[in-house]
């Protein structure tokens, strides 16, 4: 976790992943390139979420994989990757559900609890 | 955990994601955990990483079928010699234990003094073997002061005396089935050739005189051996005669008479010249005992160097003189008491031994270690006694002539050795 607040997990954790590390991956990714290192602290910063190395790893081998990002040049021993057109999609197919996922839940809690 | 270890356990796991994610990600990888701080949790992380890396089909290495099924042959075989290994170890290990489980007594032998179980001197007079009830050698080159050469870590059987073969290069002892042939070439290094079959139980044993054939006996059967070869023994005939157990076996000079005394006092003569088709020739009766309160039993049996006289001991101090010219026919020429009673039973055994000198003309009785009389045997009907005479050297336990029958070895009656004493 960073920063003083709850991030996506919060108290959340062991009950269960909201953001799967893919999806946050290509969050990362879409204001440009980073290498791994980049992303795990921009995710961290974004979202709360403190990725390990080999989670980060084996999402982006399957992202990879699926080619919804794509590798660069290496750069001393860092390689950055950027989101592919692919990716981009899939993503906005992802917040979409999330996104109804989120207003459905707004208003069944504001019925419930009267917020 | 600490963060060095942790560090090094994550590098360590990076090295267990399959080769081909390796050749892709590994670099970057290491270089993402040297920026990062690895924990216990990154550890934990790249361990389920590296696993369900290695489950997924994807990182398969794409190798022939055959050559990833040789693979796992050989990791099978690898597996499979391990335990292999482990179990050998193991079997090893309970059969060492085993083996010096039935060596027994490892220490150092027992001291002389408290007697010995059989003695035996070798046909140049340089050596004399024990049975006590370890296996002993002595050099006795030097007869004032003999020099222990070795002893076996294991306890022999103590039933017979050993016997040297006539050219002194093996020994036979009891014990085994049917006794046990040892090469005493160098008499520093005992070294055991061969137990022979049998059911155990050897009371004499004693070899031939062209030292190709041995006699043993177990119970009241006499069994002979072929042993040209000692290492391939085979057995020749099985003599089945005698009304006790067999104590004392001797042959004729010439080889082709056998003679077996049983513990009851009956002496049974063999025609062996065939050996494989040995023949009874006769049952000979020792007279009651002189001293019929002696304990007993032990007997003694000697041929007379022309091989016409048989000389018998029996316990209670009876010698008799056999004439056996006409060995299908033999007669009773003499019976010769010791002339006082034994002394009283100090020993664990009591013992006999008879010789005749290497002329012929002497007879010498042994009767328990101690008491030694001769008889001058020149002519049958014309037995005289000679002397009786107390060895004061020998103590406890039997005794061996030497092959001239002039020397006397057995255990010193005091100290941790034993003696030779010459005779008259």
């Amino acid at each position: 976790m960073s920063g003083g607040w709850p991030g996506v997990h919060g108290k959340f954790d062991g009950l269960g992943r909201f953001a799967d590390p893919s999806v946050l991956i290509l969050t990362s990714l879409s204001d440009g390139p980073k290498h791994g290192y980049a992303i795990m602290t921009d995710v961290a910063a974004f979202s709360g979420v403190s990725m390990e190395p080999g989670t980060l790893y084996g999402a982006l081998s399957r992202l990879e994989r699926r080619g919804w990002v794509r590798p660069l040049a290496t750069a001393e021993r860092r390689r950055p990757y950027e989101i592919t057109a692919a990716g981009q999609e899939v993503l906005a197919g992802q917040l979409a559900a999330m996104q109804q996922i989120v207003r459905v839940a707004r208003r069944r809690t504001a019925t419930a609890f009267g917020t | 955990m600490t963060p060095e270890l942790a560090a090094r356990l994550s590098r360590f796991l990076v090295r267990c994601y399959p080769p081909r994610w390796r050749q892709r990600y590994a670099e970057e990888l290491l270089e993402v955990l040297d920026q990062h701080q690895p924990t216990a949790r990154t550890v934990l992380n790249l361990w389920a990483g590296a696993v369900s890396a290695r489950l997924d089909p994807a990182w398969r290495t794409g190798r022939h079928p055959a050559i990833r099924l040789r693979r796992w042959a050989q990791i099978g075989a690898r597996v499979f010699a391990g335990i292999a290994a482990v179990l050998l170890v193991f079997a090893l290990g309970i059969s060492f234990l085993a083996w010096r489980e039935e060596q027994g007594n490892t220490g150092p032998p027992m001291p002389l003094s408290g007697g010995i179980f059989g003695v035996a001197l070798s046909p140049d007079g340089r050596t004399v073997v024990t049975i006590n009830p370890s296996l002993e050698m002595w050099d006795v080159a030097d007869r004032a002061h003999p020099r222990r050469l070795a002893y076996t870590s294991g306890d022999i059987a103590t039933g017979a005396d050993p016997a040297f073969s006539p050219d002194g290069r093996v020994l036979a002892t009891a014990g085994g089935g049917g006794g046990i042939l040892w090469n005493v070439a160098d008499p520093a290094r005992p070294a055991k050739i061969v137990d022979l079959p049998g059911p155990g139980g050897v009371g004499a044993i004693q070899f031939s005189p062209d030292g190709r054939m041995l006699a043993s006996s177990y119970g009241g059967t006499v069994a002979l051996w072929n042993i040209a070869g000692p290492a391939r023994a085979t057995r020749i005939a099985t003599l089945i005669r005698q009304d006790g157990d067999v104590s004392a076996v001797s042959f004729s000079p010439d080889g082709h008479l056998l003679a077996s005394v049983s513990e009851r006092g009956t002496v049974a003569l063999w025609d062996i010249a065939d050996p494989a088709r040995a023949t009874p020739l006769a049952t000979l009766t020792i007279p009651p005992p002189a001293w019929p309160n002696q304990p007993g039993p032990d007997v003694a049996v000697s041929f007379s160097p022309d091989g016409h006289l048989l000389a018998s001991a029996s316990d209670g101090g009876t010698v008799v003189l056999w004439n056996i010219a006409d060995p299908a026919h033999p007669a009773r020429t003499a019976t010769l008491y010791a002339p006082v009673p034994p002394p009283a039973p100090v020993n664990f055994c009591p013992n006999a031994a008879l010789a005749f000198s290497a002329d012929g003309h002497t007879l010498t009785m042994v009767e328990d270690s101690t008491t030694v009389t001769q008889w001058n045997v020149t002519g049958p009907g014309a037995v005289t006694r000679l002397t009786t005479s107390t060895l004061s050297s020998i103590g406890a336990g039997p005794v061996a002539f030497s092959a001239d029958g002039r020397t006397l070895a057995g255990a010193r009656t005091t100290g941790d050795t034993i003696a030779l004493s010459a005779l008259p």
